[in-house]
């Protein structure tokens, strides 16, 4: 009996072919967003400019103002704001899957976006600023709160059932539902216009000052999932093996639950509830690569991330001179997708597991 | 062997859960170089006891040592390191390959000069359990033996001095039940120390050093298979009449259950 050197092999070419993919996939989406709108801007154009603001000046930089202040002012805080919302919201969901010991866990499904949303609606109607960041401070609570709540009522023996854990997403989902529509009902005829757009979700008008919130956030947040890679493949053991191989679970799951909220928080903070990314790039990622944490969580922020651009790309280009919301079209995808792995998992276990 | 330093040690262990008395005053030694067989009926505390023994769960009276110390108060890596835990049922969350499961086994050796021993842990793991022709195949894809093997090839290449194991021949086939029993066998030949809960108490019998039947949360006996497994106990724990016969060399007790024609 040999080592498994050839699986390891084709693991690693795997890795090797996806990871090209998703980047090459990821600056085509990024190249076309910048270069479709009301303003069309040439290929060379946006190279040009980006090559400007790195210092190298080409004659490729684009001559009219208008192009570069387009570029500069709308449509890359939009596109980087697009790639960290992704990222953060993909990074999210496969952390949560592996706290919860669930492929279905998704922030969107439990109602942790919902509760985000709850924090960050509360922070616009009553007008809490905290210093610039109340609606993202709030957001997290929110966040938090809900985690938290489906944690402690999701899960029995550190599993949680499929039945239990959609069961306590409607609650959840339900009850920020109605939390946002008592917010509504108070607030003035601005604010309930912020709030819809939180409940549809919306890449529109993303500033760098925002980008420069949400960036740091899921940097850190990443690295931080990154290092407990090896730690949440052991907890697919379940917690009880995870303990005898000397995971300190207890600790493990309140960082990553704490991440989860910081994550969907800042998140939904900035673009709003947009469900199911959470689960249908993990969920791809792992199909590819197989499950341990490692690649995927570094894999998911980059799906994430260009999934949430080609996304954002159709709604702004799908009805010419409208943007449709983006959380109705990731739900528009991730419903059916939903669906699907839910169809799978009754018949492999036969029946709600 | 009590001139030698216990590896754990039960002592008037009492757990109370959910108001009901699982082990009532329970005192053990498991030494190194010895498997000691945990056999009794169904709902004994037999499981509780290895619990207690692996730290996962506190004593409500008297103490449980791991070495010297209260084994509650390691740290989990620390204990990691010194006893390794099969439990009876063992699913894997996400699709995993028997290869990942069996190399998690060497997690607590991270970061320690054992690292360099992990291939060569996993290997002697993977053909001790006969599961090396499944090394690339996924964990919720076997059957329920074969899963239970690769669970046992996990703990195996953990190599720590205890072994607590529940019920690893559960789900076995005849071939399997045998060669498990004989690696066990190995292990505490190689002077480690195997706590194992069997329910065949021929299978106890055959393998053991020494047997402690549990009997509701109290060990009723414990000693060597001889003593313990006699046809008078038996039939009084377990409500069934039994012929009981010395087979093999040396003999051991075989327990033979009287039929109805």
């Amino acid at each position: 009996m040999s080592q498994p050197e050839s699986s390891r092999r084709r693991v690693r070419v795997r890795t090797v072919i996806l990871s090209s993919a998703l980047v090459a996939i990821l600056i085509a989406a990024v190249m076309v967003s910048a270069v479709v709108g009301q303003l069309s801007i040439s290929v060379t154009e946006v190279i040009g400019a980006l090559l400007k603001w790195m210092g190298i000046t080409t004659a490729w930089a684009p001559l009219d103002p208008i192009i570069e202040a387009t570029l500069e002012v709308v449509r890359f805080p939009r596109i980087v704001m697009a790639l960290a919302v992704g990222a953060a919201l993909a990074v999210a969901g496969a952390l949560m899957q592996a706290v919860f010991g669930n492929p279905l866990a998704e922030p969107g499904v439990v109602g942790v976006s919902a509760g985000a949303a709850l924090g960050a609606s509360t922070a616009i109607v009553f007008g809490i600023a905290a210093g610039g960041g109340g609606v993202a401070l709030l957001a997290f609570l929110g966040g938090l709160g809900a985690t938290l709540l489906v944690y402690a009522v999701a899960r029995a023996g550190g599993r949680t059932e499929v039945v239990t854990l959609l069961l306590t997403g409607i609650a959840i989902n339900a009850f920020a539902q109605a939390g946002l529509a008592f917010v509504l009902f108070l607030a003035d005829t601005a604010s309930r216009e912020q709030i819809v757009f939180w409940q549809l979700g919306s890449l529109a008008g993303s500033v760098w000052s925002e980008v420069l919130i949400v960036l740091p956030v899921l940097i850190l947040g990443t690295i931080l999932a990154v290092l407990l890679a090896s730690k949440l493949d052991l907890l697919s053991l379940g917690e009880r093996n995870a303990r005898h191989l000397g995971v300190d679970v207890e600790q493990l799951r309140i960082i990553a639950i704490v991440l989860v909220a910081l994550l969907t928080g800042v998140a939904v903070a900035f673009a709003g509830i947009i469900a199911f990314v959470g689960l249908v790039v993990p969920h791809i990622i792992r199909m590819a690569l197989g499950p341990a944490h490692r690649g995927l969580l570094v894999a998911s922020a980059v799906g994430g991330g260009a999934l949430l651009a080609i996304a954002d790309l159709m709604t702004r280009t799908l009805v010419s001179g409208a943007d449709l919301p983006i959380g109705m079209l990731t739900a528009l995808v991730g419903g059916p997708f939903f669906f699907g792995l839910l169809y799978q998992q009754r018949r492999r276990s036969g029946g709600w597991a | 062997m009590s001139n030698l330093t216990p590896l754990a040690r039960l002592e008037s262990v009492g757990l109370v859960m959910d108001g009901r008395a699982i082990v009532k005053t329970v005192s053990l030694e498991v030494f190194p170089g010895e498997v000691l067989a945990l056999v009794g009926p169904n709902g004994a505390g037999k499981s509780s006891i290895l619990s207690l023994l692996a730290g996962d769960v506190h004593a409500t009276s008297g103490t449980a040592l791991l070495g010297y110390r209260d084994v509650t108060k390691y740290r989990p890596d620390e204990a990691s390191r010194l006893r390794s835990v099969l439990m009876q049922a063992n699913q894997v969350s996400f699709p995993f390959s028997v290869w990942e499961i069996v190399e998690m086994g060497r997690a607590p050796w991270a970061r320690t000069p054992q690292i360099s021993e992990d291939d060569e842990a996993i290997e002697e793991a993977l053909h001790l359990a006969d599961v090396g022709h499944l090394s690339e195949r996924r964990f919720n894809q076997l059957s329920g033996g074969e899963r239970a093997r690769v669970s046992l090839a996990r703990v195996l290449a953990q190599r720590t001095p205890l072994v607590l194991l529940d019920e690893p021949t559960a789900a076995l086939d005849l071939k399997h039940q045998e060669s498990v029993m004989a690696t066990i066998r190995g292990l505490a030949d190689q002077g480690r120390g195997v706590v194992v809960v069997v329910h065949d108490l021929s299978v106890a019998a055959g393998y053991a050093d020494r047997v402690a039947m549990v009997v509701e949360g109290r060990l009723s006996a414990t000693g060597s298979p001889e003593e313990v497994i006699v046809a008078d106990r038996v039939s009084d724990v377990y409500g069934v009449d039994v012929d009981i016969q010395q087979v093999g060399h040396p003999p051991r007790p075989v327990v033979l259950p009287r039929r109805k024609p």
